[in-house]
């Protein structure tokens, strides 16, 4: 699910940013680095990619909490840099290799975390019971996807995919607005009934390979058990097994059946795809619970009373097949080369406390990890159902979350070759499976991916 | 010239080489060689690296992917003589000067002054399944010839060489000039006095004439080719759809930043670099050969 690191940026910028992060003044500094007027503060430096832009969303909100830290801690100055998107992991590598750089640093839970656990500190002294307690989505940063595992950092948000609908569109094609397909029969039909009507059935954007996974992901509850998906992620179960096969086979149906807007294949998924569903030129859209693409941002745009919520179609009824796919969101981590530790956790640990988990949901429309949070807050009659469904459990896990870079690649670009028949589902899952085994001979650590 | 003015030229020259050739070793050999002793190993770019001998190149060997972006590479260096060509012909009719000439010098390189970003961008909008290029073969009759054209696995890598070409000819043309302006004038007004033109005016007065230039812009097209397309794929393909329009230095990059197997990168650019001096060598060879 790695959607977000969007195939837009520059090139050239991007080493320029590199060598800009290399360039920048480590934190926690005190006196002579300084700007004048503030000897003796300490500064601490965090780097993420929402405050790149602080007017409005999370980079609106992270500014408030920075100046709410700061108030609180007079001493403490917190300098919040925001990187591409795009490039963020690059930079920080580059980052890393220097050592020297940022002290808080904002990362994509599961895999992201892992591959670069070795620049972070653990936190396990400075996370107590009781903050742990308050806050879900450990699993996803800690060594192991072990809740109880050295912690690498902690959960800010809540993330998961979930499918949307446009309610006009399904009523000007003759169906039950408040109904949507339960079933695969239904979709495929409903997807067929939105043609008619000279619109597309899904917006997808296939063309970093993104959308393949999240539909795998939204959809695997129903023919693999979470023993079944841990087995598969470390090597116990191979990809080319006949219950993976089935997902690859619906994702080719869809193709098939023409659900898809033309184009499909050379549109990326953000925010491409998301605007031809908020646009009205497709009925259904596989978006987020939380910070882009997901109910907020449809909600505002096309109204709250058009758009409506869904999970998965049924086609292999099972225990987990109403399941939705859910995952650590964004996480924040200390590197190993700051030389204050203990204020970083502290301005993390401000992030993630009760007050700003309710602006979090109130302002940002996300859903934060820390669960002490009024649910009454919540308004918008689709976020109230997401609440519902991950407070009831409905939430579940997914299914290249544990793999590693390169079979998460290799799974992008075979999906990619399956829609434009390059080959069979048969052919793409060996192939996927070749890279696997590949990784599994040469001994690499198999990390684990988040709703990235 | 006496010895020691000789030998206080010679240090002249040397300080004022020694800038540019110090930049030229921290920026490039250094870090070319330190490539290529990571390449020997296994590196994440962080934690250090750990000697493994050969496996990276024995990895490189086996891995499909490799071979299919150096098949695209291959075909990309196929299309030199037709970027080679298209310029030559375009900067004849300049050279001559014909109406307007001064206007299409300007209007030719224009497309060089723009980053393979902002070409790459360009032409995904112009290339959209609902952008204006399949409108406007719709609008002409040829709406069948319509198609996906960045998201089609066959028609994604002539496209991007079609778009590597409109961001490279007009750099050409200007060499071409360039070459046209050095070369006696005298021969291409005699040649059309004996009434040359056409092929036999381009095959035996203008190449011969322009051997030289052709041969430099050739071999430079070539070294970009493998080299400097990364911009292009990332912003139009990502390497796709499948491994489509995966080069290897689009490869190179995605196994370092995005796998952090740097040591595997590290074997990529070696073997780049290797094969890229190969057909430079060949290529300089093969010339100095025909003017022997």
């Amino acid at each position: 699910m790695t959607g977000f690191i969007t195939k837009h940026a520059i090139r050239r910028p991007g080493r320029v940013a590199v060598i800009l992060g290399l360039l920048l003044p480590g934190g926690c500094r005190r006196g002579t680095t300084e700007p004048p007027g503030e000897p003796g503060k300490t500064t601490i430096t965090v780097w993420d990619w929402h405050a790149a832009d602080p007017s409005k969303g999370v980079g609106l909100w992270l500014t408030r909490i920075d100046r709410a830290f700061e108030q609180r801690h007079p001493n403490i100055r917190i300098k919040h840099v925001g990187q591409s998107h795009t490039e963020y992991y690059e930079i920080f590598k580059a980052a890393a290799a220097a050592r020297r750089g940022p002290d808080v640093v904002m990362f994509h839970q599961g895999t992201r975390v892992m591959d670069n656990r070795d620049s972070l500190i653990p936190l396990n002294d400075y996370v107590t019971p009781d903050f742990r307690q308050k806050l879900v989505g450990w699993e996803h940063s800690c060594e192991g996807y072990d809740p109880n595992g050295t912690i690498w950092a902690v959960p800010i948000a809540v993330q998961g995919l979930i499918w949307y609908y446009n309610k006009t569109l399904l009523k000007q094609a003759g169906l039950d607005p408040d109904k949507p397909p339960t079933t695969w029969t239904e979709f495929l039909f409903a997807c067929q009934a939105v043609r008619r009507i000279g619109k597309s059935g899904i917006a997808v954007g296939q063309k970093e390979g993104d959308w393949a996974d999240w539909f795998a992901n939204s959809c695997h509850m129903q023919v693999l058990t979470s023993q079944e998906v841990d087995h598969l992620n470390r090597g116990v179960m191979t990809w080319t097994d006949p219950k993976v096969a089935v997902i690859l086979t619906r994702l080719k149906e869809l193709n098939d059946a023409g659900c898809f807007q033309k184009g499909a294949m050379s549109t990326p998924l953000f925010p491409d795809a998301s605007e031809v569903f908020m646009r009205g030129e497709a009925a259904f859209f596989l978006g987020l619970i939380s910070d882009v693409a997901h109910w907020k941002e449809f909600g505002d745009m096309m109204g709250p009373q058009t758009l409506g919520v869904m999970t998965c179609p049924i086609f292999q009824p099972g225990p987990d097949a109403h399941k939705f796919p859910t995952g650590g969101g964004f996480a924040y981590a200390v590197t190993r080369w700051s030389t204050c530790p203990a204020a970083a956790f502290e301005y993390i640990a401000f992030i993630a406390n009760d007050e700003n988990a309710k602006s979090f949901l109130t302002e940002v429309g996300s859903f934060p990890a820390n669960q002490h949070y009024d649910r009454n807050l919540i308004t918008d009659s689709n976020a109230k159902t997401i609440a519902q469904w991950l407070v009831g459990g409905r939430g579940g896990g997914e299914l290249t979350g544990r793999s590693s870079r390169a079979v998460y690649d290799a799974f992008r670009r075979e999906c990619q070759r399956l829609l434009t028949g390059q080959t069979d589902v048969g052919g793409a899952l060996a192939a996927i499976e070749k890279v696997s085994a590949t990784e599994r001979a040469s001994g690499a650590k198999t990390s684990g991916a988040s709703i990235r | 010239m006496s010895l020691a003015g000789r030998k206080t030229g010679a240090v002249y020259a040397y300080l004022f080489l020694a800038p540019a050739c110090l930049l030229l070793i921290v920026f490039r050999v250094v870090p070319a060689v330190s490539a290529i002793g990571h390449s020997v190993t296994s590196w994440d770019g962080v934690t250090p690296a750990v000697y493994i001998g050969l496996d990276n190149f024995r990895e490189l060997v086996r891995d499909g992917v490799f071979w299919t972006a150096l098949k695209n590479n291959l075909v990309l260096v196929l299309a030199v003589p037709v970027w080679v060509l298209v310029s030559l012909l375009l900067a004849l009719p300049l050279h001559q000067e014909v109406p307007a000439w001064k206007f299409f010098r300007t209007a030719f390189f224009l497309p060089s002054v723009l980053s393979p970003v902002i070409i790459g961008t360009l032409f995904t909008a112009l290339l959209r399944h609902d952008g204006p290029v399949n409108h406007g073969l719709e609008l002409v009759g040829l709406g069948r010839v319509a198609r996906d054209w960045l998201g089609d696995p066959a028609a994604a890598l002539p496209t991007l060489t079609m778009v590597i070409l409109w961001g490279v000819f007009g750099e050409g043309v200007i060499v071409f000039l360039a070459g046209l302006a050095a070369v006696p004038q005298e021969i291409f007004e005699a040649a059309r006095l004996d009434g040359a033109k056409g092929w036999v005016y381009l095959r035996h007065i203008v190449i011969p004439s322009l051997r030289h230039v052709i041969e430099f812009w050739g071999v430079n097209l070539v070294v970009w080719s493998f080299t400097s397309l990364f911009a292009f794929v990332y912003v139009m393909t990502g390497g796709g759809p499948g491994y489509a329009t995966m080069l290897v230095e689009y490869q190179l990059y995605l196994q370092a930043f995005e796998a952090n197997r740097m040591g595997y990168a590290c074997a990529l650019g070696t073997a780049l670099f290797l094969m890229v001096f190969g057909l430079i060598l060949l290529q300089v060879r093969l010339m100095a050969e025909k003017e022997d």
